[in-house]
């Protein structure tokens, strides 16, 4: 087999395009993931302390 | 009849109706590897699941005269197609489903905690998808030296594929772009998936210090909550498949397994899922790849070249990504092990357990795995992009 010559400046651009690509998307997912834990940690910290405060008032009464 | 008469007739219905009498050396040495995966499964248990359905496959396409590999065609009379014809056809090369469902039974025997307790674990994964890149560029390379061998774009992204170190998005971008060399590549994915222990060890010593393999760090992640793990499939799936959409059959796929497994609510359809569908779907794709690979195409001096450019591209992955880590453990506020980068490329869970058992040998009081995992996970996700990406290059749906 003997495929047409390859074009260099087309390969070249393929290859950055990819890892470009994918660093991209990968950077978003680590974005969007860590906002996400934040969210949902700050949420989980604030139960907790409701939790405790609702506790303590209990143990006042 | 005479003598010489009867022993002609013998002699042709040997020619024609019996194996032995059709039997030649490239399907012999092609019978040959097929008993040498099985073997290799067995005595040495590398990859079994894959190796061994794939060896079956081969044999069974090598034999003479079976008509197994007879693939459906329009008019063909009733009961001519093959079995394995029939799965080549309808599950790899036409419809090209059984890699997506492979997928979907992998999404839901995921666990991301790891990665979404330690996001920038997803830089790991990209990292190592570099290995894709330098292969392809290997690939269309040899046309330069060898001019009779060298590979087109549409091959070269399929031989590069290989580096992402994982099935069932090395068996569908081959598909789609060069069935011609589908079971190779996705034999050689599997099989340097199964030699994981042998390939990355060296290359990760080579790359690291013993300090720097000795870095302890804490073995807890922080618990992920289950809104957390029901979130990350669908913010992930529609993140991805807008960006790039041709990555949806392989993402969607996988990200939608694994929000069966986390919403909890449908825990029937998520076992399904891990078991008795991905273990279905492994034996018709495993026995399809070894029947793609019958001796004509296989004993090509070409098929020497794509596996030597896949194992690059895995050797390349896990250089880059352990450089990469060597780059985050400089920025990180806390100790950072850079060897976690080598468990970028997919392979998992093997990989992670390489990073992890290295670790402990470097330092007995290191716990690596969880930490591993998250950039074992991530990988798959990238090995998916770089696979969509590819194939957004050249496929129109």
């Amino acid at each position: 087999m003997n495929p047409a010559p390859v074009d260099w400046g087309v390969a070249f651009r393929i290859v950055g395009g990819g890892i470009l690509v994918v660093f991209l998307i990968m950077s978003l997912l680590a974005i969007a993931t860590t906002i996400m834990g934040k969210i949902f940690t700050a949420r989980e910290a604030k139960k907790k302390a409701a939790a405790k405060d609702a506790a303590a008032k209990e143990a006042a009464a | 009849m005479s003598w010489i008469t009867y022993h002609e007739g013998v002699l042709k219905i040997l020619g024609i109706q019996v194996g032995f009498g059709n039997l030649d050396l490239p399907h012999l040495v092609m019978i040959l590897v097929g008993l040498g995966f099985i073997t290799l499964a067995i005595l040495k248990e590398w990859e079994p699941y894959e190796l061994l359905p794939i060896g079956a496959g081969m044999i069974l396409a090598n034999l003479p005269l079976t008509g197994l590999t007879s693939q459906p065609e329009p008019g063909m009379a009733p009961g001519m197609a093959g079995v394995l014809g029939i799965i080549l056809k309808y599950g790899l090369y036409t419809w090209t489903i059984l890699p997506q469902f492979i997928f979907f039974g992998i999404g839901a025997l995921t666990d991301f905690s790891p990665l979404i307790a330690n996001p920038r674990a997803f830089l790991l994964g990209a990292a190592a998808q570099v290995g894709i890149y330098s292969s392809f560029l290997g690939a269309l390379a040899v046309g330069l030296i060898w001019p009779d061998w060298g590979f087109s774009l549409k091959e070269a992204c399929s031989i590069g594929i290989i580096g992402g170190a994982d099935g069932p998005t090395t068996i569908y971008t081959t598909g789609l772009l060069a069935p011609d060399i589908m079971g190779i590549t996705a034999t050689a994915a599997y099989s340097y998936m199964a030699m994981v222990a042998i390939i990355q060890p060296p290359i990760i010593k080579m790359l690291t210090s013993k300090a720097q393999r000795e870095t302890y760090m804490k073995p807890m992640l922080r618990p992920v909550s289950r809104p957390e793990r029901i979130l990350f499939p669908i913010v992930a799936m529609l993140l991805i498949i807008l960006i790039i959409p041709k990555s949806a059959p392989l993402v969607g796929f996988l990200l939608l397994g694994n929000l069966f497994r986390e919403s909890g609510v449908v825990e029937r359809l998520s076992n399904t899922a891990q078991n008795e569908l991905i273990n279905i779907i492994t034996i018709l794709l495993m026995l399809g790849i070894g029947a793609s690979m019958p001796a004509d195409r296989v004993m090509d001096p070409r098929t020497l070249l794509v596996l030597f450019l896949g194992l690059a591209a895995f050797c390349v992955g896990t250089g880059a990504g352990v450089i990469f880590g060597k780059i985050m453990s400089k920025f990180s506020k806390e100790p950072f092990n850079p060897m976690l980068g080598a468990a970028g490329v997919s392979a998992v869970p093997m990989s992670a357990r390489i990073v992890h058992h290295m670790g402990q040998q470097a330092n007995k009081k290191n716990f690596l795995l969880m930490h591993a995992m998250g950039p074992n996970v991530a990988g798959v996700i990238g090995s998916a992009v770089a696979g969509g990406y590819f194939l957004g290059l050249f496929i129109n749906f």
